[in-house]
């Protein structure tokens, strides 16, 4: 008669495994505000190497400056040259809010846009 | 005297496919958006400048870009060809059939009342009955078939999806959705740059 083989007992495990006993819940939604990216943690438009901000968007001005400002900001910027540059918030009755390649601007607009930046009120 | 050559130019002929993207950076003036290759090497909308931006994933058959101008035509009585012709109208767009149909940050976009929320185990869109239509940069870009390190690509500037979404759900059939970003015009612009930019790159 061939010896016995004992079956390991399986160890209870006391964790819960993702996907099986609980859904899949990606991180960036729990603990990452809108605007920030999960990788580098840096508001969106800012170069993660350079640190230079070449963009804005909404939800990148919101996550920095708050809600109130953030969005105040990214009118003003919008509105650069009177709507020449992007577009004109006041004109333009929509939610449209695209980022804004703030890299390309020369001059008197990239030096509005810096003051915009640093404002602390609007 | 001399006759003209002819312009047979197989470089300035593409063929392959494209993407299509959404929500990416609204260029300055007289600029365009800014291209980077991505990690596999293919050449996508930078990801810092177009931080928001969604790609519209795989598509049944490609993308369509469409930019049409429609001629008023004025005639005398005197003469029988029109004597003045202005334009009245321009029709912009980019249109296809999407087939990631589960990707709700697509369906954002695609649903113009639509309002995604996500939390864990779940991604939503509830959908509102508001007047106010959102509205986005749109971009097809594509490798040119002479040199694949080079592109051709329409953005235009404000789009919104006037196709709706559409969904099929069969055995026999891939669910899949028709888009049609349609351009509109941003008023504040010059005139020359309020629809969008085409382009292709050359060095």
């Amino acid at each position: 008669m061939a010896d016995e083989t004992t079956q390991p007992t399986p160890v209870p495990t006391t964790g819960k495994v993702p996907g099986v006993d609980e859904p899949f819940a990606k991180k960036s939604f729990k603990e990452v505000p809108e605007g920030i990216d999960p990788e580098t943690m840096l508001f969106h438009g800012i170069h993660p190497e350079t640190k230079e901000r070449l963009a804005v968007t909404i939800e990148g001005l919101k996550a920095e400056f708050g809600d109130e400002l953030g969005e105040k900001k990214y009118l003003a910027i919008a509105g650069v040259g009177h709507g020449a540059i992007f577009f004109n918030p006041k004109s333009e009755a929509s939610t449209y809010r695209p980022p804004l390649g703030i890299k390309d601007l020369r001059g008197k607009n990239k030096a509005e846009v810096e003051e915009i930046l640093a404002a602390k009120e609007l | 005297m001399a006759g003209l050559p002819k312009n047979y130019d197989t470089t300035t002929v593409t063929l392959g496919p494209g993407d299509v993207w959404v929500n990416l950076q609204l260029p300055t003036t007289g600029n365009r958006p800014t291209i980077t290759a991505a990690a596999d090497g293919s050449l996508t909308p930078d990801a810092t400048l177009s931080a928001s931006a969604v790609h519209l994933g795989m598509t049944l058959e490609g993308s369509k870009m469409m930019i049409k101008a429609e001629p008023e035509l004025y005639f005398s009585d005197e003469q029988a060809a029109p004597i003045i012709a202005t334009v009245t109208a321009v029709e912009a767009s980019i249109e296809g059939t999407m087939i990631q149909t589960l990707d709700t940050l697509i369906l954002a976009k695609l649903m113009l009342t639509g309002t995604r929320t996500a939390g864990s185990g779940y991604e939503q869109l509830t959908i509102g009955d508001g007047q106010a239509l959102t509205t986005y940069t749109c971009l097809v870009i594509a490798p040119t078939y002479n040199d694949t390190t080079k592109v051709v690509a329409l953005e235009l500037y404000k789009t919104f999806n006037e196709a709706g979404f559409e969904m099929d759900i069969g055995r026999k059939k891939m669910a899949a959705s028709p888009f049609k970003f349609r351009g509109m015009s941003i008023a504040s612009r010059p005139q020359a740059d309020r629809i969008g930019i085409f382009w292709k790159t050359i060095t």
